[in-house]
């Protein structure tokens, strides 16, 4: 992004973001985005807790470290878990015997519980 | 081999069957949260409809703070499957296990007595030194040979094909219990193959993961 673009964004009456520019902003300052509709009641709790504290928000790094995950960032759009399994199905790896029977016509999921 | 980095280590235990029964679920998801201060738990409906998931917990572990990524409670036929993962190793996924079903057990007065040997599950990015296809020049030809027939289709940049993996598993037994789940190395997905850069997973504790991508370097990348 040009110089010139980001100084018209600085400018605190601008309003005219697109939600991509708003991704970009947040993948440039390492933290995440969160673009929500509230009741009234919520906005105006929000609109008292604000500050110039409670609008900056610890970067992925910072935040990572107080709950002291040791995983490294992801790379912007991507997610970190590419070729991994998920612990769910794991687990329905390792009892699918139990889950789905042992044979073809015992029917998917009809001995699973949960 | 360049580096080593654990993606997820994960120790799973099999008890009897619908353990947490006769126990209040509220209560115990309070207790579960407040001893290991999960960020995410179950709602009460979520927890007696389906496998009770929590997420991001901590343990203290001597001098280190453990982060428990996730504890997953299934019922899986006639068995609760018990699962907990973490980011650094399958030893500190048991340390926990231990603790959680040790402290369980007293509150509740329930059995713990495992019915199945535990499960384990290893992810690993590893860096290689070289590529895996490298050591595998018998099987170009039909990497080119894939591609020339694409190229017939009119893909005319598509480059040649190479060995992106290996895997190793068995015959599915149905008596098996746990299932172990296979053993692989593949290209890490997202990376670019000058990097050498490779997943891999096993059904083993990480650190008999490493030992055995040590011993596959050595037969296969020296």
């Amino acid at each position: 992004m040009k110089q010139a673009r980001i100084s018209v964004l600085e400018q605190g009456d601008y309003e005219n973001f697109t939600f991509s520019t708003l991704k970009k902003i947040a993948a440039a300052f390492h933290v995440a985005v969160i673009v929500d509709f509230v009741s009234f009641p919520d906005f105006v709790k929000w609109n008292d807790n604000f500050s110039s504290e409670s609008v900056v928000p610890d970067s992925y790094e910072d935040s990572m470290k107080g709950i002291g995950l040791p995983f490294s960032k992801p790379s912007f759009g991507q997610t970190d878990n590419q070729n991994e399994l998920s612990i769910p199905e794991i687990t329905r790896q390792l009892f699918a015997p139990l889950v789905f029977g042992t044979e073809p016509s015992s029917g998917g999921r009809a001995g699973m519980l949960n | 081999m360049k580096s080593i980095t654990v993606l997820r280590a994960a120790s799973f235990r099999s008890l009897g069957p619908r353990l947490l029964d006769p126990v209040i679920l509220a209560e115990l998801i309070e207790a579960v949260k407040a001893r290991y201060n999960f960020r995410q738990v179950p709602t009460v409906a979520e927890a007696s409809e389906k496998p009770a998931n929590f997420g991001y917990g901590e343990i203290k572990r001597g001098d280190s703070q453990i982060v428990i990524e996730q504890l997953l409670v299934s019922y899986m036929g006639s068995v609760t499957s018990v699962g907990a993962s973490t980011r650094t190793s399958t030893d500190d996924a048991d340390f926990f296990l231990d603790d959680a079903l040790r402290w369980i057990s007293e509150r509740y007065h329930l059995d713990i007595t495992p019915v199945l040997a535990p499960a384990y599950h290893s992810s690993l990015e590893i860096v290689f030194n070289e590529s895996l296809s490298r050591r595998f020049q018998e099987l170009r030809p039909i990497g080119q040979q894939i591609t020339n027939l694409v190229k017939s289709y009119g893909q005319q940049k598509c480059p040649d094909f190479e060995l992106e993996g290996l895997s190793m598993h068995f015959e599915i037994d149905p008596t098996l219990l746990p299932s172990p789940l296979p053993f692989s190395v593949q290209r890490r997905a997202g990376s670019r193959y000058v990097e050498n850069k490779y997943f891999s997973q096993a059904p083993l504790r990480t650190k008999d993961h490493r030992l055995v991508l040590e011993e596959f370097e050595k037969l296969l990348l020296k």
